[in-house]
């Protein structure tokens, strides 16, 4: 079987393999779609902390299984499925608690564990995620960054009835956008500093969008929920001027949830924070419920996934898929990788 | 025995796995009481052993878990438990589980009839019952404990040691039951259950009047039924070392929270937790952290 190895930053072999064979408790997965997101273009750049090279990448992806091992009865050959790609121990504190999307010894595919990035891979059962007949190979690759979503949106203390401001319309920004709205959330204001991005939230039905360059998020808030404010915001830009303009600008008592990745230390108005009761939530990938979340939300159409699909590449031009992302910056969503 | 504790019995086979690399203590009833001991029990084991260096060791075993071994008798005629395991030249284990040993012996005495009266809940399988003597002090334990404790039949099938009538008799004086997925195929055919998973459940609650009856399903958690309520679980990922011991202390977490009147969906989450936690840990009683007996889970958030 093929295998894509990033051997160091920017630099991809596809090589020939021995193919993956399902072992005792596993399901081998014939993979389909493989999504390529910011971490795996960090890992690209080389700024991704803690990952080495070589590296086989793919964490986001769709497939079908092939085979299944033994004492494996509920998964088929056949099947359209996905799979969870962290590896926890079980035995630190935050597995104590069931937390263990923040395990202590956690290790993601893709990064600190190998990735999908082959023909065929194979995996513990009990990360596979069964995914409908109706699904394409798409929506099951974009399972990941939705349960990013559905997770973040768990976390937030209550999203139902309240306005919320998401900052960031890329793909993270906008699938937790939507998940607001799927929680029952009574208006969702999007902010970005790409028209395209915006674009494409509106195309998903995201009440109302801003961008940043033409007005600040004060104003926007005011254009758009009145008097009534709002009083959850979810940060999936990473950027200090973002975070800022939301503690500023979200109601007393409110929630900020930070999903986007920050590179430094950015500064925060501590006093603010204090004065007001503000939470600032923090939230880490998904756990298992966050797929099957995931997986009803697309099937009963709640969430819009098509808008987002920007370009495919095969397999064999990998690369290609990056330097493509480089080129267009904010003007690309979701690029995949066929197989 | 404590006044605010709930006392909690292990009652049936102890013996020694005979590992190709060394041996290891066995025998569910032990592992069950250690870890309902470590939720907060005061647990103790009733079983048998010989009067031999392997009986000897199990005792000063049990003493360093902590564990209550007054009522493990020690029987001069019989050796205690042994499983040989062998593997084959494909490394596939073949296990032998010896005959007329002492916990097929385990004597009824006066002083059991009292411990039985003063539990709070029981753990016994169906392998020990393979024996009269054994089957007999089971049958006689379950009669004389008190009208609301917990009976748990956890039905453990063992190679050919198990019969209809050793099951269907044990289910009738228990009131709740755990089993694997391996397990309730069998006796689905067994008893002429439905073959879907969740009617053969209700069906066993119904006919057996359980007040619970708990499926395990692997590394991929669990179902809880009772009269009027079912809880289902994914299962808790981990690092699995060894899966020894993680069905026992799974029933001993579903004693605990029952015993406790805890919400039926948190002792799902419970016990998956901590069955999760014994499969990262290698043999069947790793030192638990209280984190699993005094947090709650994180559950959906
Ligand atoms: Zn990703
Ligand atoms: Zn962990």
């Amino acid at each position: 079987m093929r295998q894509a190895v990033m051997t160091a930053p920017g630099v991809i072999e596809i090589r020939q393999v021995p193919d993956a064979v399902a072992g005792k408790g596993q399901a081998l997965m014939r993979i389909q779609r493989i999504g390529v997101c910011g971490s795996d273009v960090h890992v690209n750049h080389g700024k991704h902390p803690f990952t080495k090279y070589p590296v086989v990448q793919g964490h986001e992806f769709s497939a079908i299984v092939e085979a299944v091992g033994e004492g494996v009865t509920d998964i088929k050959p056949g099947m359209k499925v996905t799979a969870t790609p962290q590896e926890v121990c079980g035995e630190c504190r935050p597995c104590l608690r069931g937390q263990y999307n923040v395990c202590e010894n956690l290790k993601v595919r893709g990064f600190q564990a190998p990735g999908v990035a082959q023909d065929l891979y194979a995996t513990e059962a009990d990360k596979i995620v069964i995914l409908p007949d109706s699904f394409t190979p798409e929506q099951g690759a974009f399972i990941e960054p939705v349960a990013v979503g559905a997770h973040s949106t768990a976390r937030a203390g209550g999203v139902e009835g309240k306005n919320v401001v998401v900052l960031g319309a890329g793909p993270i920004g906008n699938y937790a956008a939507q998940a607001c709205k799927c929680r029952g959330a009574k208006k969702v204001l999007i902010t970005d500093i790409s028209a395209y991005r915006l674009e494409i939230a509106r195309q998903v039905g995201i009440d109302a969008v801003s961008n940043a360059k033409e007005e600040t998020l004060a104003q926007a808030a005011k254009r758009v929920f009145g008097d009534e404010g709002f009083d959850l915001a979810m940060e999936a830009a990473g950027s200090e001027a973002a975070m800022d303009q939301a503690i500023q600008a979200i109601g007393k008592g409110g929630a900020i949830v930070v999903l986007g990745v920050f590179g430094g230390k950015p500064g925060i108005d501590m006093a603010r924070v204090g004065e007001h009761e503000l939470s600032i939530i923090g939230t880490m990938m998904y756990r298992y419920e966050d797929y099957v979340q995931a997986v009803e939300w697309i099937a009963s159409g709640k969430i819009k996934t098509e808008p987002l699909d920007s370009k495919h590449f095969p397999l064999e031009r990998y690369m290609d898929a990056y330097r493509y992302i480089d080129e267009q910056g904010d003007k690309s969503m979701k690029v995949f990788i066929d197989l | 025995m404590s006044e605010n504790q709930y006392n909690v019995i292990g009652l049936g086979e102890i013996l020694w796995d005979l590992l190709p690399g060394g041996k290891e203590l066995g025998g569910a009833p032990a592992n069950f009481a250690y870890h309902a001991q470590a939720l907060g029990a005061q647990s103790c084991v009733v079983s048998c052993v010989g009067a031999d260096p392997l009986g000897d060791e199990i005792l000063s075993l049990l003493d360093n878990a902590g564990l209550d071994r007054t009522y493990l008798a020690v029987d001069k005629n019989h050796p205690t438990g042994t499983v040989s395991v062998t593997l084959d030249a494909n490394g596939v284990p073949s296990y032998v589980i010896h005959t007329d040993v002492a916990w097929d012996c385990i004597p009824w005495s006066n002083e059991l009839e009292e411990v039985a009266a003063h539990a709070d809940a029981v753990c016994f399988g169906s392998l020990c019952q393979r024996s009269a003597i054994s089957r007999e002090t089971v049958q006689k334990f379950l009669t004389c404990m008190p009208e609301t404790s917990l009976r748990v039949f956890d039905i453990n099938m063992r190679q050919s040691y198990y019969s209809l009538d050793v099951i269907v008799e044990s289910l009738t004086r228990s009131n709740v039951m755990k089993l694997n997925d391996e397990e309730l195929p069998i006796l689905c055919k067994m008893l002429g259950l439905s073959m879907d998973t969740n009617e053969a459940l209700n069906e066993l609650v119904e006919r057996y009047s359980l007040k619970l009856i708990a499926l395990t399903r692997g590394s991929r958690g669990s179902i809880l039924c009772t009269p009027n309520q079912t809880s289902e679980h994914r299962g808790y990922p981990a690092k699995i070392v060894d899966t020894v011991g993680a069905g026992d202390s799974f029933t001993a977490a579903i004693v605990m929270g029952m015993l406790n009147g805890t919400d039926l969906d948190k002792i799902n989450d419970t016990a998956n937790r901590l069955a999760a936690y014994v499969c990262s840990q290698k043999g069947a009683m790793p030192k638990i952290s209280s984190i699993l007996s005094s947090v709650e889970g994180c559950g959906q958030i």
